[in-house]
């Protein structure tokens, strides 16, 4: 176990201090740049709620990647399922006023079917899903557009979901019933962390406890010896991409519903970062939580960051890309000795 | 011509190579004896430059070599016969032999000239521009054979042949130990590498026989004898259970049935076991065993035909015990422990479902007992060990015991002892015959006849996908050399 666990730990550290290198080459000030960060994660209760508010779409997206790899499907399109969660969300909340439930169960409805699309493809005509979830991931981008289009002249189509003033391409906001309450008054910071740390535990237990995972596990980790073990490992796919769907949608509805209130056009990119989350979370449910928190932390120091030090948050992308290159080392990517 | 000192070859904690000296003169075949796991196939990559050693030397002429590649090897004067072919089916036996050679531009006909001028040298005939693909197993070994020849600028001296016979018939094995006694009359030296006792007898001038990496004897083949040498090899006078003679009779009414099972190189196959009896299944690997298999557990589908296990004419209770050949991709899921290994079996899934998941520590425990009854080392991790990090032979251990602990309908295994020494494989053949006793149907599909002859009811013969001589197939005690001749093919 030790021989697992060392490398998660000292993988951040040597990643840090290539960050450090390559952050001196572009001209600036590690240290300074080090500080800046840490200030804006954790330097005040608010910037800290900020940190946590940042980490629960991480967690949701980090928890769909890590539980469709362990079911040997690679899920590129978490950032896809979970726009489709935003919008389900956007569309039940914004538009026909529904409760918050609702809005959130409707929300892993869409991000499940979006990934089950993608489930559905591989088990039907053998399309990788690497590509397919890719490009659903495109695909949710440009309906989330289509959705929110401002009409340039006046017989042009109008978004579905677009604000009634019509000014800026976004969502009209929640409406409170629809709304996830605060945990912290007046921050980004709402209840759907409680339910993000409940789908982590409910995801290992899943994975490590039930039989259903156990079968997803055996029929990700090797569909022959599943297969010729009696396993339909079709249906632990097709169930399985929809259950990690749901995951991500979730995440996307409670983004909406909890942190911004309204659907905007930028996609945030919560769904790849997952990548290196649950990679850096050893594709472990419990581990995911502290990747996602690292990753959190650093979205939400790198702006204060260039707020603060005037060092541009480009230097918080290039410290993302040498963790997610580091996460790739991790030895579960090896090939088993 | 080639000395081997003191050599030895480390493996993490693991010792493939102990201390093992040997040597090779020109004009003399050496067979090198051993189970598998012995360490014969790490002395030939040694040899053949694939592997450096831990420590001691190689002598080459008197002089100390060492080798860095294969390629040093090659351009040395030592060809190797890998027993899996090294060659690129859709290229020619010219194009092969020039990637083989690797310098200048590639002249076909001047390469399938040479390759047909040495065949002939060898006493049989090539066409040079016939592509791989095409060609017979048999075929293919001569052209590594012909590959293997070609060493540097000159001719290879020393020839490593690894069981060159394993995937040969009878017939096929006769005329390559013709072709390996005319390159003894060239002057060669040639290791044979091989765990079949009489072609060693029957080739070789002087055995070294291995066993846990080290030398346990060398001997003149004039001056020893089968018995001696295969006591050598396992260390222990060998005690084989004693082999069936008489038919059982059937027990109950559960019968496998299988019915015009086609699929691929499996061709009508229609066989019925009674319950109590084990049939076994001869042939050469390559003749639709992969195939049954395969359509068998359920990892394909058949072209046409069924088959059932059924009792009274009803479906029979329990699922099918399944031993696949290849344990390590079918059998198993190494990256698990061995009890989520267990736990692929769906009786002890049912068996301890809980609301709340499954009772992991029920399922831990149920293979700590199954591991003490089968006799299954794994390091101090006991039941948590991964299963990739058993030996081989225990890995097999974990594969039956999952197959015959929960009541079989019947059971299907391929080369069950495959790998493992000869008291495990004993032990998995007492196993065998305990759940053919216990009442259920069992076929055993093997490329070992010695496996075949000691423990079926039945015998029969894979051959192109087609079941020999027929339904009915041959009585246990049949002759060697009349399931040899099916082997190849031959019908009366």
């Amino acid at each position: 176990m030790r021989s697992r666990i060392l490398p998660l730990i000292l993988l951040p550290i040597i990643a840090l201090v290539v960050c450090a290198l390559v952050v001196r080459l572009a001209g600036q000030d590690p240290i300074l740049a080090g500080q800046a960060i840490l200030r804006g994660a954790i330097g005040t209760p608010r910037n800290a709620t900020e940190s946590l508010a940042k980490t629960i779409p991480l967690i949701m997206t980090g928890l769909s990647v890590a539980l469709a790899f362990r079911a040997g499907f690679f899920n590129i399109g978490a950032e896809g399922q979970f726009l489709m969660g935003a919008l389900a969300a956007a569309g039940l909340g914004a538009k026909a006023h529904l409760p918050w439930p609702f809005v959130l169960i409707g929300g892993a409805i869409a991000g499940g079917a979006w990934a089950g699309l993608a489930g559905w493809m591989k088990l039907r005509r053998g399309a990788p899903e690497i590509i397919t979830t890719i490009m659903l991931n495109y695909v949710a981008i440009r309906i989330v557009e289509f959705s929110l289009q401002i009409p340039a002249a006046p017989n042009e189509p109008r978004g579905w979901l677009l604000e009634s003033a019509g000014a800026q391409p976004q969502s009209d906001v929640m409406p409170p019933a629809a709304q996830l309450s605060p945990i912290v008054r007046d921050s980004n910071l709402h209840a759907g962390l409680f339910l993000a740390l409940a789908c982590a535990f409910g995801c290992w237990w899943f994975l490590f406890r039930s039989e259903r995972g156990f079968l997803a596990r055996a029929a990700g980790t090797n569909p022959i010896a599943a297969r010729a073990a009696g396993i339909n490992t079709d249906a632990q796919i097709q169930w399985t991409t929809m259950l990690c769907g749901a995951l991500a949608g979730l995440g996307g509805a409670m983004e909406i519903a909890g942190a911004t209130r309204q659907l905007g056009l930028t996609p945030p990119g919560y769904g790849f970062t997952a990548i290196a989350v649950a990679l850096l979370g050893d594709l472990n449910p419990l581990g995911v939580l502290p990747a996602a928190l690292l990753f959190g932390m650093l979205g939400a120091g790198g702006g204060a960051m260039e707020r603060s030090a005037g060092i541009p948050s480009v230097t918080v992308s290039i410290i993302v890309g040498v963790l997610v290159c580091s996460a790739a080392l991790l030895p579960r990517l090896r090939p088993k000795d | 011509m080639l000395q081997v000192r003191n050599l030895s070859r480390q493996f993490g904690n693991f010792r493939a190579l102990d201390s093992v000296n040997f040597g090779v003169s020109g004009g003399e075949i050496v067979g090198l004896l051993g189970e598998n796991g012995a360490g014969k196939s790490t002395l030939l990559k040694i040899l053949g430059g694939e592997l450096a050693a831990s420590s001691g030397e190689i002598l080459w002429d008197g002089a100390p070599m060492s080798l860095k590649s294969p390629r040093e090897a090659t351009q040395r004067g030592i060809g190797v016969v890998h027993q899996h072919f090294h060659l690129v089916p859709v290229f020619t036996v010219a194009e092969n032999l020039a990637l083989h050679a690797g310098r200048g531009a590639f002249q076909p006909d001047f390469w399938a000239k040479q390759a047909e001028k040495r065949a002939a040298s060898l006493g049989w005939k090539i066409n040079g521009h016939a592509r791989i693909e095409d060609l017979s197993v048999g075929e293919k070994q001569r052209v590594e054979i012909l590959k293997a020849l070609f060493a540097g600028d000159g001719e290879a001296r020393l020839l490593l042949l690894d069981e060159p016979t394993a995937n040969l018939t009878p017939a096929e094995v006769g005329e390559l130990i013709a072709v390996v006694r005319r390159l003894r009359e060239q002057g060669r030296g040639v290791v044979f590498v091989s765990h079949k006792l009489h072609e060693v007898m029957e080739l070789c001038d002087r055995v070294v026989v291995l066993r846990h990496g080290q030398v346990t004897g060398e001997r003149e083949t004039k001056t020893t004898n089968i018995g001696e040498l295969a006591s050598l090899m396992v260390g222990r006078d060998l005690d084989k259970t004693s082999p069936r003679t008489a038919p059982v009779t059937p027990i109950g009414t559960r019968r496998l049935r299988i019915e015009n099972l086609s699929c691929g190189a499996l061709r009508e196959f229609s066989l019925t076991i009674n319950g109590g009896e084990i049939v076994g299944l001869a042939g050469v690997d390559g003749n639709g065993q992969r195939e049954l298999m395969e359509l068998l557990s359920g990892l394909q589908k058949p072209d046409s035909g069924t088959f059932r296990v059924d009792e009274n004419g009803k479906a029979a209770t329990g699922v099918l015990g399944l031993i696949p050949a290849d344990r390590q991709s079918t059998g198993l899921i190494l990256p698990f422990d061995l009890a989520e290994n267990i736990a692929l079996h769906p009786r002890p899934r049912a068996r301890f479902r809980k609301p709340l998941g499954l009772d992991w520590p029920a399922i831990r425990q149920l293979t700590r007992d199954l591991m003490v009854k089968f006799d299954v080392r794994a390091s101090a991790t006991g039941e948590r060990a991964l299963a990739a990090r058993l030996s081989g032979g225990n890995q097999q251990k974990v594969v039956v015991a999952r197959a015959l602990s929960f009541e079989p309908s019947a059971v299907v295994a391929a080369d069950p002892a495959r790998g493992l020494d000869i008291g495990a494989g004993q032990f998995v053949h007492q196993q065998l015959r305990a759940a053919a006793d216990a009442g259920a149907p069992i076929l055993l599909i093997s490329t070992d006849l010695d496996e075949i002859l000691h423990l079926s009811d039945r015998i029969g013969v894979l051959y192109e996908g087609r079941l020999l001589p027929d339904e009915n197939l041959l009585p246990a005690g049949t002759s060697r050399d009349e399931i040899g001749k099916l082997m190849g093919g031959a019908t009366e």
